[in-house]
């Protein structure tokens, strides 16, 4: 905390000219030509109401299906969506693929040193990757390939993920704000309720007979491929107020559209999606980063 | 008033435009470039058995569009076979202002360059072809069929097959043709000639571009790039794709193919079977009894709409249009007819059944070329059994090019569901945050949420699914809430709004009602309670 002070000290007496810029000086009676006396000029840093904030965030995301509860340390989601046959991918989390989310925020609360604030995010994220061919065995019955001597198939399997999550965040926006250091940093914390389905070859939702259907057994038990899981997001991010770039159009912003400011941020985005440990739930957590672009309105 | 001027612009300019519209008039046919004093139109007629005995003007004709297509690929496949009345013919319409019996000499050419005299006679030549069409000589010109004023015009019903250039019902001329007149004493220095151009479409459209089949779990997915070519005179850009389907045996894979988006050659001449361009059908469909036939008056009986493909007009061709309004695109067949003509296309020769083009093997609506890549799964299949497939491209004139034949074997598939199955996970279906917070079944709270249950969700489909889908999955969370007097206390929190919720909806026995007063009732106090406010602010006095 003494560092955090001691910082914001040193970043402050820093800065005294940007500080003081907009004290604007009275103008000299004598330039005016004559014009009255009304004293004073007022302050030009009129800001409009500032209630709202939306984002849009793009993230490289992977969710750790594979520590799923019940798979038992198998890993068919690398096994799919990982190219099988050199022998070095076994096991290994398939690389990223983006997810789009878009935040919308309530800013109940704002205070000197910050504000608070409610948001709402929802996003899409889908990958594909082609299935693998079942064999078939002597007696007739279809039977699992053996990774990493599988075929793949024609048809495609796609994962689709839409997280949805509530959370409280704080801005510590005073040092842009009052001191203008174009830095917010902030913090998000909250539930997130991701909800996935899985197509098959047809792009229908999944529909799994397992086991697969046999001489002895033609009607195994059937499930679709949808659900949801809860779980705990977290977001400490940095953001980078793009006023201090041209101060008199983000003033024309805020004047004529009432965007109050405009941020580039990057923020660290940790999801522990698991339905709480629950069996019957996928394991969707990932810890990455977020960047974006935001509007305070 | 000006609202009033608004208003009545808005009436009229539709009025205006279906005026406009409906008073375009219809060309009744394409002249030629004559000189010599003779004129000529060209125009196109189905020509039936009955319209035979009938004289020229109650002839059956067709429309513009039609007639411009009759040269294409399917056309050329069927003209040999013309040799019956029930044809497409085209006629032409030549008149002189000679008196009769006046003309000495006339002769009709096709091709290209026929007004040079030494490429007319030079045997070897190919690109000009003379034709004898229905007794033209001078004696029958003379005859005449009809006088316009003073002068005689005679009708020439050339069979379609004999316009194919250079050789009869030849199906490898693209392009521009001209029909030559030359009427004279001396063929060397006619007296008159007359060039109506005709358009020759023989080469349909580009084939896709590396097809291929992959197998899937009861499917097959047929993928083809599509290609990547402008219009020339010599090759259509595809405007649709078609999947042609059989199993190993030759026979259909689906009971109930879709409609084809390309002209078939039956025995008898040529079935448009569909209007791919968005109008209704065009003629029938095989074995459906028919829908378009000609009746005593020579008019087709079926309402079929004009002008339903677009005209012709790249190259200069004429469309030869003839009577557009009345007489719309058709088909002249026997709609008992279902014998499909066999074939020149020659990559399916291995592939009789599928050869034909047979509509009844189609398996995939017409798709429009978009993007590079097109891939269409058939499904419906039985795995392990083997199937071809045939990728038809379809020109804007219905003509059809098949690709080369594709085999594949649907094989099962394990998709990441089902692989997650495999490995053991149970993940399915969705939670929500349940009871087990209050810790008391006969707690009132509880109590009031079953009643809500029983007597408010249970009334709906998609309540009664609700209420499934919770007791379901809500195990596991509602274990982990008890496990815990924290999360019991947010639990209970968070099930506030939905017991406020529910003795509304108990109350007023309506759950819509019960949403809209807990959304509406928080907004509208508050407005209350500004409007309280701002009437009890104090009057500040102002002074100067």
């Amino acid at each position: 905390m003494k560092r955090l002070i001691l910082f914001l000290a040193l970043v402050t007496s820093a800065s005294p000219r940007l500080a003081a810029a907009d004290d604007m000086k009275p103008v000299p009676q004598e330039q005016l030509g004559g014009t009255p006396d009304f004293g004073p000029r007022p302050r030009m840093s009129y800001e409009s109401p500032q209630h709202f904030a939306v984002e849009i965030k793009f993230t490289p995301y992977t969710p750790h299906i594979d520590r799923s509860k019940g798979l038992n340390g198998q890993t068919p989601f690398s096994d799919l969506f990982e190219p099988q046959g050199s022998g070095q991918n076994e096991g290994k989390q398939p690389p990223r693929r983006l997810l789009t989310t878009v935040e919308f925020d309530y800013q109940f609360l704002r205070r000197a040193y910050g504000n608070f604030g409610i948001a709402i995010t929802t996003g899409f994220y889908r990958r594909t990757t082609h299935s693998f061919v079942y064999g078939t065995n002597a007696g007739g019955d279809t039977v699992a390939c053996q990774v990493p001597n599988c075929t793949r198939s024609g048809d495609q399997t796609g994962l689709n993920i839409v997280p949805l999550s509530a959370m409280l965040v704080y801005r510590l926006d005073v040092l842009a704000n009052r001191y203008h250091i174009p830095l917010v940093p902030y913090a998000k914390v909250g539930i997130g309720y991701y909800v996935w389905w899985i197509n098959d070859g047809g792009g229908l939702t999944s529909t799994a007979k397992f086991p697969r259907p046999t001489a002895a057994n033609p009607t195994p038990l059937q499930t679709s491929g949808y659900g949801g899981s809860f779980g705990i997001v977290l977001n400490p991010g940095i953001a980078l107020q793009l006023d201090f770039i041209e101060r008199a159009a983000a003033r024309t912003m805020d004047h004529e559209l009432g965007i109050n400011h405009t941020y580039l941020f990057c923020e660290l985005a940790y999801a522990n999606i698991n339905g709480f440990g629950a069996k019957n739930k996928l394991d969707l957590s990932d810890t990455t980063l977020n960047a974006g672009i935001g509007f305070e309105f | 008033m000006l609202r009033s001027y608004v208003l009545v612009a808005l009436v009229l300019l539709p009025a205006v435009a279906f005026a406009q519209a409906s008073t375009t008039p219809t060309t009744t046919a394409a002249p030629g470039s004559c000189t010599g004093g003779l004129t000529a139109t060209i125009s196109f007629a189905a020509r039936t058995a009955a319209d035979k005995a009938k004289d020229s003007s109650s002839r059956t004709s067709i429309s513009a569009s039609y007639a411009a297509r009759v040269f294409g690929k399917a056309e050329c496949q069927c003209a040999p076979q013309e040799d019956s009345l029930d044809a497409i013919y085209m006629r032409l319409q030549v008149s002189s202002g000679l008196s009769s019996g006046a003309i000495t000499n006339v002769t009709a050419w096709v091709g290209t360059g026929c007004d040079d005299y030494l490429t007319r006679i030079n045997k070897s030549a190919v690109s000009c072809r003379q034709f004898q069409p229905m007794n033209l000589t001078p004696s029958s010109f003379n005859a005449g069929s009809g006088n316009i004023g003073n002068s005689v015009f005679y009708d020439l019903w050339v069979p379609a097959r004999e316009l194919f250039s250079p050789a009869t019902g030849s199906c490898d001329t693209d392009g521009t043709n001209q029909i030559w007149i030359f009427e004279g004493l001396t063929q060397q220095m006619p007296d008159a000639t007359c060039t109506v151009p005709i358009s020759e479409r023989s080469t349909g459209a580009s084939k896709p571009v590396s097809p291929r089949a992959t197998s899937g779990d009861s499917a097959v997915n047929v993928t083809f790039d599509v290609p990547t070519i402008s219009n020339t005179p010599t090759l259509r850009q595809a405007t649709y794709f078609q999947i042609l389907c059989s199993d190993d045996a030759g026979n259909p894979v689906k009971p109930n193919p879709q409609q084809a988006y390309y002209s078939t050659c039956l025995a008898s001449g040529i079935e448009r079977r569909q209007n791919i361009f968005g109008a209704s059908n065009i003629g029938s469909s095989t074995g459906d009894g028919g829908t378009t036939t000609t009746d005593d008056a020579g008019t087709l009986s079926a309402g079929v709409p004009s002008g339903a493909f677009p005209a012709v007009t790249d190259g200069g061709v004429a469309d030869a249009g003839v009577d557009a309004g009345a007489n719309p695109d058709m088909t002249v067949l026997d709609p008992l007819d279902t014998t499909i003509r066999p074939s020149v296309f020659e990559s399916l020769a291995g592939y009789p059944y599928l050869a034909t083009l047979d509509p009844k093997y189609v398996c995939t609506a017409g798709t429009q070329p978009t993007g590079t890549t097109q891939t269409n799964r058939i499904d419906g299949l039985v795995n392990n059994q083997i199937y071809h497939f045939v990728i038809v491209s379809i020109d804007d004139y219905g003509n059809p090019t098949p690709s080369d034949v594709l085999t594949a074997q649907p094989q099962p598939a394990e998709d990441l569901y089902g692989a997650l199955q495999q490995a053991g996970s149970k993940a399915h279906g969705f939670c929500f945050v349940a009871t087990a917070a209050y810790g008391n079944y006969d707690h009132p709270q509880v109590r009031l949420l079953r009643e809500f249950r029983d007597n408010v969700l249970a009334a709906s489909a998609f309540g009664r699914a609700f209420v499934r889908g919770y007791y379901r999955h809500s195990p596991p969370l509602a274990a982990w809430i008890a496990r815990s007097d924290g999360r019991r206390l947010v639990a209970r929190g968070l099930l506030w709004p939905l017991v406020v919720l529910a003795s509304l909806a108990l109350a007023l026995h309506s759950l819509v009602l019960a949403l809209f007063l807990v959304v509406a009732l928080p907004f509208a106090a508050v407005r209350l309670r500004r409007r309280l406010r701002r009437r009890s602010a104090p009057f500040v006095e102002v002074t100067a």
